[in-house]
């Protein structure tokens, strides 16, 4: 077989005569001449020759394109603006809520325009690594990053209190690169969004890999091995942590770890999931007398590699 | 501020290269309706996108959202035509798209249409180092799957 780059070389013919053959057609701004050439309908003269008839159906389908895409964006505007309006109050601005959800439905639609319209003309985004800027100035960098995103958002832990909306989400890149951000923050003032905070955002997989490499550890019996994937102000919460439901601290955590690894043979999460800092799974634990335990739901927040937050969901016999 | 040229000045020189550039990330199909989105999208905001230092570059990630937007489709580059001269690898069009979109992109830009890195990364809307990382990875990973040099 000949060098590859040889091949790629002459492969661009093949890929030169399907665009040809399939691109007539395929825009308003092109026809074909009687050899089959590509040409580009000049809207306003004659100067490309092209046969009278064929020009007017060109414009005439650039006029269709043009009321067709006014038409859609009306109604897409109509509808984000109706389908999120507060049914008690029906004439007034959504509220900060659906403005946000509707602002990601915007994004994950690739509607650029819409997700533009959902900012206040002087709206700013705020906590970005190149600093402040404003809505104005954003829309190349949204383009470039919208063209980065392969699947939509995927938010949790949406929040709102008063004009603050604050929600964790997961963006998925190119090679399935997903990034977790936790803490994104907005401001809703009048059904717009007035200032958009951007913190940085981390590789979900690392979060994942933080809770599976506490289960390998924890296999080990070494309790300081365990204890380093805690921060200082680590908590631990729900079944089986205390009695009176009160969190407990880094001291509680490790009486806990200290009580449960001795009676464990083995220990593994399945069903790894993480959206912003939040990981959750679910796990089996076979205790020493090979009995295994199964519990779903359970939750993880990891800040800075170190486990902040660990919140336990009931868990039984498998059987 | 320059004054933008005429958009059907500027689609005769974007055109054919967004053609090409989208048909690299898509295919075929794919790949020309996503140019006529993103020209169709130029044509309604021109007075802004033909302002941009890089219209064709800013139009190639338009439409490549876009078509992100609607319901994935597969990849699908022209088989080679068997009886045409000169030959070419009938494994060749698969090893492309199972490449990731960019590195696809640059590869077929600078290797099969003969445009400079620097003339890829622009239509790429990347840096020439961008382009060039991705053309060396697809190539890394297409002599290894097609077990050629």
């Amino acid at each position: 077989m000949s060098d590859l780059l040889d091949q790629l070389n002459r492969y661009s013919h093949q890929l030169d005569d399907a665009i040809e053959i399939r691109a007539v057609d395929a825009s308003p701004w092109s026809s074909a001449d009687e050899n089959g050439e590509i040409i580009v309908v000049d809207l306003k003269t004659d100067e490309q020759g092209a046969h009278p008839g064929r020009r007017y159906l060109a414009l005439a389908v650039v006029v269709i394109v043009a009321i067709a895409m006014t038409g859609a964006a009306i109604v897409l505007n109509d509808r984000f603006r109706t389908d999120t309006s507060d049914p008690a109050t029906p004439t007034g601005p959504p509220g900060a809520e659906q403005v946000i959800r509707s602002y990601i439905d915007a994004y994950n639609a690739g509607d650029l325009d819409a997700v533009l319209g959902w900012h206040a003309d002087d709206a700013r985004i705020v906590n970005h690594p190149e600093g402040p800027f404003s809505i104005e100035s954003a829309e190349d960098r949204l383009t470039a990053l919208a063209a980065d995103i392969a699947e939509g958002y995927v938010i949790a832990r949406l929040e709102v209190n008063g004009d603050e909306v604050t929600w964790d989400h997961r963006w998925t890149g190119e090679s399935d690169q997903r990034w977790c951000v936790a803490g994104m923050t907005a401001h809703v003032q009048d059904g717009s969004i007035t200032d958009l905070s951007l913190p940085n955002g981390e590789s979900c997989r690392e979060l994942e890999s933080t809770v599976e490499a506490y289960a390998i550890a924890f296999l080990t019996g070494d309790v300081e091995q365990v204890m380093a994937f805690f921060s200082e102000d680590a908590s631990m919460t729900g079944f089986g942590t205390a009695v009176d439901g009160a969190p407990l601290d880094r001291d509680g955590v490790r009486a806990t770890v200290e009580r449960d690894m001795p009676n464990t043979s083995d220990l593994e999460f399945t069903k790894i999931d993480v959206i912003g800092a939040t990981v959750t799974f679910d796990h089996v634990w076979t205790n020493s007398l090979n009995q295994d335990f199964c519990g779903t739901g359970y939750e993880v927040r990891v800040v800075d590699g170190l486990i902040e937050q660990w919140d336990w969901a009931p868990s039984d016999d498998c059987r | 501020m320059t004054t933008p040229p005429k958009f059907d000045d500027a689609v005769r020189d974007i055109q054919p290269r967004l053609r090409r550039t989208l048909v690299a990330a898509l295919g075929v199909d794919a790949g020309l309706e996503a140019a006529a989105d993103a020209l169709a999208y130029g044509w309604e905001h021109w007075e802004r996108v033909g302002a941009m230092e890089n219209p064709g570059g800013y139009l190639y990630t338009v439409g490549l959202r876009r078509a992100r937007g609607r319901r994935s489709r597969p990849v699908r580059l022209p088989a080679p035509d068997a009886g045409s001269l000169p030959w070419t690898e009938r494994a060749l069009p698969a090893a492309l798209e199972s490449l990731p979109t960019r590195q696809r992109t640059a590869l077929l830009l600078v290797h099969s249409f003969g445009y400079s890195l620097a003339e890829a990364a622009r239509l790429m809307d990347v840096s020439k180092a961008t382009a060039q990382t991705h053309v060396e990875r697809a190539l890394d990973r297409l002599r290894t799957e097609m077990g050629v040099q």
